[in-house]
């Protein structure tokens, strides 16, 4: 019922005639209601003749909107409430369009300009339309050009999709048939727009009654408003819309700040105002998850700056609310996306992280062997009852996805998450249970998922060794290590993105080393490269923040190393905690053997039972990596510190004796153990360590510097692997390095508060003793010789390894090879006599050393003639101390003419326990008088008390010295200034040294071409010094040099001895010479002598 | 693999059509007592898919001049129909038998539990064979695992039967259908020959052969020797031992700080619940140390063991366990008799 103007019906025939015809209406499209009386008038009169010439009823296109507008204006219209229905639904997509996440778009349709085109389809069409263009008197706005605003409209097209065009009247024409539901809009789900309230949460209500309430407003304050009677009716229509979307209630409209239907001109008004939608208010999203622990520590992934938006399909019914009531992030809920967390990821996908269940669990349950398989993990104290697969216990692995580590930590799962075993009648399910941590959700929101216990998910292997390093808490710590085995086929960790991985292989084996940065609170596993599940692990508790400084002193020894530590309350030994813990109950055996060989042991032997360790070997074990000569292996992947004992000492991967070769283990071997020491104070709370070192002033000056950079380099090491604070102590010492012979003297001084007035000590250590000689407090020389417990026992045992082995149980000693040529072969046979010294010395003291010494057998000879050998040994190094004490009084520095009281310790000191024929060193007893005669012969002084104090605490001394302090020890700690006495005729290059000089080689010498001894002078006075000694004090125990060989010959081979030490100087750089007095390289060769003549005698 | 597809799907088709079948001629069984009519119609028709593609027939069972056979009265009755007919009176006539059977004596479940272990060893069998020389190493153990579990259960089986058998004959009560029991054993017959064809190497042991109807007496269960668990051992047959031991055992502590510390002591071991290094088997009453493999292979990789078995160097690729150790139970521990003795390379 339209035309172009008010015409006679008859006369433009779209309908049947009428006979008699019948007037239209005064306006097109203008309802009239007629009694049904009338409508059967109509009927009648009814003409319906067949018309060949032309179109006699064609049904207008303008018709949906005419009846839109009659809807509207009319209130007695009979489909107004349908049609007003359609209306709000589309509208209601007009205005939320963006806070449902969709597209708007909209497209010009200027009727006139189509009309004109002369094609067979637009042109007619147009120009039908044109000449049935609905008269523009009801419309809200003018024309700005005063034409019929009907001329051009707008299609709308909503996520490509027609869902109305643009009314002049109506504002919105809804489209008569919707081809599909627009996504998230449910009130379009049947072809044709519906009421929406129903569809929309409160916040959308509540936008969309605003929008409607600006749009009317602006509609009705608009200049170019044509038609009040139609603004009115329109206002009112909203209005209906408002009560029914929040009961009338309107707040301040939000519009969209930056979505714009693009095309959409500015006027007129009415149209403009359908441009911009509503934005809606800022709901509380009910779905966001509260981090906790992964925001005060982020991981590399972890979602810092965005909310993680959960999107679940349950959530409805475990809100209890209506899916458009569940705000999840803005003005989208979980209606307006239509459950699907895809559509939210597009929509603000730049702006949150959506998270699904799907994305939290793995789609199986897989388990493990056993019932506790897993260690210092609560998986097993958050399962109820047992798992078991045919009849046995099973552990299930936690079936998250390897993903949910950025969001949450082991510790907030452990106490978010539950795993209950539920049997039926048919088979028995695994629930798991998360509660997820919800903004707004005080109780959290569950989400869960059950398993069925498969056979075929049984991870059938072992279980692999998984362990970690340290455990400590990452608020106090830098870098963890994570070691476990690999295996393509077995159960293995996986990595993260941020960790780092190294392997290590040795034949089959072949392990895995991961780094990060954060504490490996759930560890990923997998098999055959796919995920099984994650390992979680019981967090370590942050020890209290005290803030305190750790004060540490490292004796770096030859065969041991040793440190004390200082918290505060004075130094003190302590038992070295690994701080390592097992994930996995794997085979206690092989876990033991993968750890002391590639990793960290889970207990440092001996254990503190036991003794406790420290001192540790000084020793590496390189296996897993394939050597490249010079080259510093990284530890832990490459070198790892290494504990040997008797009973499993190491092979060929292991070393030893890297403080005077081989130097490039020093730096793997302290960076572990600064590094377990540093755990261990993590873990106290300390926040910074101070490093007292030692070293042994026989270092070449290259080997100082060497060890210097070494520890310099570590502190800068150990600051970025620790996040503590480190630093070398410079106190009282040189670039932070102190001698050995202070520290030791820093022990009887300091911590043991004895007199260091006139007193002289030697520590005795593995490789080097050190001598440090004090007067009234004061340093007045010292030096470092390369004379100590190797060369007075080891060198003579090796020479004999079936003598030792009759002095030590078969349980210590079973792999030491009965073949010399082999012993002399293995690399390690020192470092396995000291451990074999470490573990036997007490028991062969405590009584077997007597009865074997005294027993008849034929032992007894060789052994007598033996402990006389290292009587020899000691003699040797109190002689030089004699003649040094010599030179100090020549130079005016020693004043007393007494001999000094000795405070002897170290490691190689306690031999002197078995030269005593009570097996234990006693003053006043044998060995010590012939000690005192020996420093009066040499040094040719008066007699006096000269008696030997042994350490209470061998090897700790050096250690503890570097950090005790008590008595005001001075002197110039310096030894580069205190040139070492020769003790005998000793030439290098061009330079000759008489037996009382100094040792000064100038600092432009380069190589060393010649080193020998003038003479065998002092090793003469030495022997003949011994022997008069012996003789004089009358020793049984002890046999003077005459009766362990046969001096006639004994010093052509003496010679060839040192001629053959002497050479092995020559040649080297001045830099790399390790300085020895002359007399000390004699006794070397005299010793060696006697010990080769001693092993060839029996 | 197509071919192996489109076979597949032709079973499925048969299968579908013999269930179709079957189900039809049932109906028709019952309709022709009333109408022989219908069940002439209903015989008469080719059985259709939904959309009225024609099934797949079974190739032998079904002659041409299909509907020409005269049995119980049925003129046209196809003979795919009554073998459909007998086999469905056979799977309900074995559902009975089952069930009576299974409620008489517990070999039931020792059968189901074979018949999964068969339903699963066939499922990898046909992984094996799909996929040769892939995971060959891991399905050989797979299959040699699930082979000493169906030796295991065919043994608890014999048990199981002559414990029944003696319980029929005491109650004289009819015994179980010998189908019934022989199906799941022929198949293990049948999937043993399979796998000794796919692994030669592995050498399966026969079921022990049926006992006389008469004997009531059970033997003693016997389990491996000393011998086949060493040679299970080292050839990588963790299972066998794992089936065999009585326990698992680690060293205790204090022997543990004494080895450590190169202290002589005689060895003791203590039972764990799980993470042992070794295992405990008993044999004719007498307790033997079984290193684990990882054990084994650990001694052989630090050339050290914890002093309970002597090593002895050959020219072997890895070590081997030549006799196991000795152990007496002394309270709560198990200390050593006498060392065994490992061979390393």
């Amino acid at each position: 019922m339209t035309s172009s103007q008010p015409q006679d019906i008859v006369q433009i025939p779209w309908f049947p005639k009428t006979n008699p015809p019948l007037a239209g209406g005064a306006q097109a499209g203008e309802w009239q209601p007629r009694d049904q009386q009338s409508l059967g008038t109509i009927a009648k009169s009814l003409v319906y003749e067949v018309s060949t010439t032309r179109v006699n009823s064609l049904p207008s296109p303008w018709s949906r909107a005419l009846q839109f507008e009659q809807a509207v204006l009319n209130t007695l219209y009979p489909t107004r409430d349908s049609l007003l229905e359609e209306l709000f639904g589309g509208l209601a997509c007009i205005g939320l369009w963006e806070m449902f996440g969709l597209r708007l778009e909209a497209q010009r349709v200027a009727l006139l300009e189509h009309a004109e085109l002369q094609d067979d389809a637009v042109g007619p069409f147009s120009r039908s339309l044109a000449s049935a263009l609905p008269d523009g008197g009801m419309a809200l706005s003018r024309h700005p050009e005063g034409r019929n605003p009907w001329e051009i409209v707008y299609v709308f097209t909503l996520q490509g999709i027609v869902v109305g065009f643009s009314s002049p009247s109506t504002l919105f024409c809804p489209a008569v048939h919707l081809p599909q539901p627009i996504q998230g809009m449910s009130w379009t789900g049947n072809g044709r727009f519906a009421n929406p309230v129903d569809f929309l949460g409160v916040s959308q209500r509540q936008a969309l009654a605003d929008w409607f309430s600006h749009v009317k407003n602006e509609m009705l304050r608009a200049k170019d408003l044509h038609s009040q009677t139609t603004a009115g009716q329109m206002a009112a229509v909203l209005d209906g819309f408002i009560g029914k979307l929040t009961g009338g209630r309107v707040g301040t409209p939000t519009l969209s700040d930056s979505a714009r239907v693009a095309d959409l001109p500015s006027n007129p008004v009415a149209l403009s105002l359908l441009s911009r939608p509503a934005k809606g208010g800022l709901s509380a999203s009910q779905s966001t998850l509260e981090l906790g622990d992964r925001l005060k520590s982020p991981l590399p992934h972890t979602p810092v700056n965005q909310p993680v938006v959960l999107v679940d399909s349950d959530m409805p019914n475990k809100l209890g609310v209506s899916a458009a009531d569940i705000c999840l992030y803005k003005s989208a809920t979980l209606e307006s996306i239509g459950f699907d967390p895809q559509r939210l990821e597009r929509q603000y996908g730049n702006e949150i992280t959506v998270l699904t269940p799907n994305q939290i669990f793995l789609d199986e349950l897989y388990l493990v062997s056993g019932e506790q398989a897993l260690m210092n993990s609560w998986l097993p104290a958050r399962l109820e009852g047992v798992p078991r697969v045919n009849g046995e216990a099973v552990t299930p692995l936690l079936p998250l996805r390897p993903e949910i580590r950025r969001l949450f930590s082991s510790r907030e799962l452990q106490d978010r998450c539950e795993l209950r075993v539920i049997q039926s009648s048919i088979s028995s399910e695994l629930e798991v249970r998360l509660t997820l941590p919800l903004h707004g959700q005080r109780d959290g929101y569950l989400v869960s998922r059950s398993y069925p216990l498969k056979e075929q998910n049984l991870v059938a292997e072992d279980l692999p060794v998984i362990t970690l390093w340290p455990y400590v808490s990452d608020a106090h710590w830098s870098l963890y290590y994570l070691f476990c085995e690999d295996s393509p086929t077995a159960l293995t960790v996986d990595g993260f993105s941020d960790y780092d991985r190294k392997l290590g292989r040795d034949g089959q084996q072949v392990v895995k080393y991961f780094t990060t940065t954060h504490f490996p609170d759930l560890v990923r596993l997998s098999e055959r490269g796919q995920d099984r599940g994650l390992l979680p692990v019981i967090p370590p508790t942050q020890a209290p923040d005290q803030g305190n400084q750790w004060h540490v002193g490292i004796d770096f020894g030859t065969s041991f190393t040793n440190f004390f530590i200082d918290e505060g309350g004075g130094p003190e030994r302590r038992h070295l905690d690994t701080r390592v813990i097992s994930l996995t109950l794997s085979q206690k055996q092989d876990r033991q053997r993968l750890l002391n060989q590639y990793f960290v042991p889970e207990e440092m032997l001996p254990n503190a039972v036991n003794g406790g360790n420290p001192p540790t070997a000084t020793a590496i074990s390189l296996r897993g990596w394939q050597e490249l000569l010079g080259q510093v292996p990284e530890l832990f992947h490459e070198a790892r510190l290494r504990v040997p004992t008797p009973g499993e000492f190491g092979g060929a991967e292991l070393r030893t004796g890297f403080k005077w070769e081989q130097m490039q283990y020093q730096k793997p071997f302290l960076k572990e153990l600064a590094l377990l020491i540093s755990a261990t104070a993590a873990a106290s709370g300390a926040k910074e360590l101070q490093w007292s070192v030692s070293y042994p002033s026989a270092f070449s000056p290259n080997e100082v510097a060497r060890y210097r950079r070494v520890w310099d380099t570590l502190c800068l090491d150990l600051n970025q692997l620790t996040g503590l604070r480190h630093s070398l102590n410079t106190r009282g010492s040189d670039g932070g390095l102190q001698t050995e012979a202070v520290a030791f003297a820093s022990y009887f001084g300091n911590f043991q508060n004895r007199q260091m007035v006139h007193t002289s000590c030697l520590d005795v250590g593995g490789g080097t003793t050190d001598i440090s000689i004090w007067q009234d407090n004061t340093l007045i020389h010292q030096v470092s010789v390369p004379f100590a417990g190797r060369d007075i026992s080891s060198h003579l045992l090796r020479r004999k390894p079936s003598f030792l082995k009759s002095l030590f149980p078969p349980s210590l000693t079973a792999d030491i090879s009965d073949d010399e040529a082999r012993a002399r072969q293995d690399k390690n046979f020192t470092s396995r006599l000291d451990n074999i010294m470490r573990y036997g010395s007490d028991e062969l003291l405590a009584g077997r050393l007597d009865m074997l010494v005294n027993q008849d057998s034929e032992l007894q000879l060789p052994l007598q003639q033996f402990l006389s050998l290292l009587s020899v040994s000691f003699g040797g190094i109190y002689h030089y101390l004699g003649q040094v004490h010599q030179v100090l009084r020549r130079e005016g520095k020693l004043t007393r003419t007494t001999p000094t009281p000795v405070y002897l310790g170290g490691n190689g000191g306690r031999l002197i326990n078995w030269i005593d024929s009570s097996s234990h060193f006693q003053k006043g007893g044998d060995p010590d008088r012939l000690m005192e005669m020996l420093q009066i012969k040499a040094s040719s002084c008066d007699s006096g008390n000269a008696s030997t104090t042994l350490s209470d605490a061998y090897k700790d001394e050096t250690a503890c010295g570097l950090i005790s302090s008590g008595v005001n020890l001075i002197g110039d700690f310096d030894p580069r200034d205190d040139a070492m006495v020769s003790g005998a005729s000793l030439r290098v290059n061009d330079l000759t040294f008489a037996a009382g000089d100094r040792v000064l080689l100038p600092h432009d010498m380069e190589c060393i071409d010649r080193y020998d001894l003038s003479d065998l002078d002092s090793l003469h006075a030495f022997v003949d010094h011994y022997d008069a000694s012996v003789g004089e004090l009358r020793l049984r125990s002890l046999l003077p040099i005459r009766q362990l060989c046969d001096l006639d010959s004994l010093w052509s081979e003496v010679e060839t001895e040192v001629r053959s030490l002497c050479l092995a100087k020559v040649g080297k750089e001045a830099c790399d010479l390790e300085p020895e007095p002359g007399f000390i390289l004699g006794l070397r060769a005299l010793t060696n002598t006697l010990g080769r003549l001693w092993a060839e005698r029996f | 693999m197509n071919h192996f597809s489109s076979s597949i799907i032709k079973n499925l088709l048969l299968s579908s059509s013999f269930i179709v079948a079957a189900s039809l001629s049932g109906c028709a069984l019952i309709s022709q007592q009333a109408n022989s009519s219908s069940a002439h119609r209903a015989t008469d028709e080719q059985p259709r898919l939904a959309n009225g593609a024609e099934l797949l027939q079974p190739e032998s069972p079904a002659p041409d001049n299909q509907g020409a056979l005269t049995l119980f009265g049925l003129p046209f009755l196809r003979l795919e129909y009554l073998f459909a007919v007998s086999l469905s009176i056979g799977i309900l006539a074995f559902l009975f038998a089952w069930k009576a059977w299974k409620n008489s004596n517990e070999v039931a479940h020792c059968m189901a539990q074979l018949s999964v272990a068969l339903d699963a060893t066939g499922d990898r069998l046909d992984v094996l064979t799909d996929k040769p020389g892939r995971y060959d190493d891991e399905y050989r153990r797979q299959l040699n695992e699930l082979l000493i579990r169906i030796s295991r259960l065919e043994a608890q089986i014999q048990d199981q039967r002559l414990y029944s058998s003696g319980q029929t004959t005491v109650h004289g009560q009819a015994s179980s259908s010998p189908s019934i029991a022989s199906t799941p054993l022929s198949r293990v017959d049948d999937l043993t020959a399979l796998i000794a064809q796919a692994t030669p190497s592995f050498v399966v042991a026969a079921p022990p052969p049926p006992p006389a109807p008469d004997t009531v007496r059970l033997p003693a269960p016997t389990g491996p020797s000393k011998s086949t668990l060493i040679e299970a051992l080292n050839s990588g047959n963790r299972q066998q031992l794992k089936a065999a031991a009585k326990a698992e055992l680690n060293i205790t502590r204090d022997y543990e700080s004494a080895h450590f510390s190169g202290r002589s002591m005689r060895a003791e071991l203590e039972e764990v619940n799980a993470g042992g290094s070794y295992w405990l088997i008993e044999i004719d009453g007498q307790h033997w140390l079984f290193p684990t493999d990882k054990t084994l292979r650990g001694i052989a990789e630090i050339g050290q063991d914890k002093g309970m078995y002597i090593l002895e160097k050959q020219t072997i690729a890895q070590s081997q366990l030549l006799e196991p150790a000795l152990l007496e139970r002394t309270g709560s521990t198990w200390s050593l008799i006498s060392s065994g003795t490992v061979a390393v390379p």
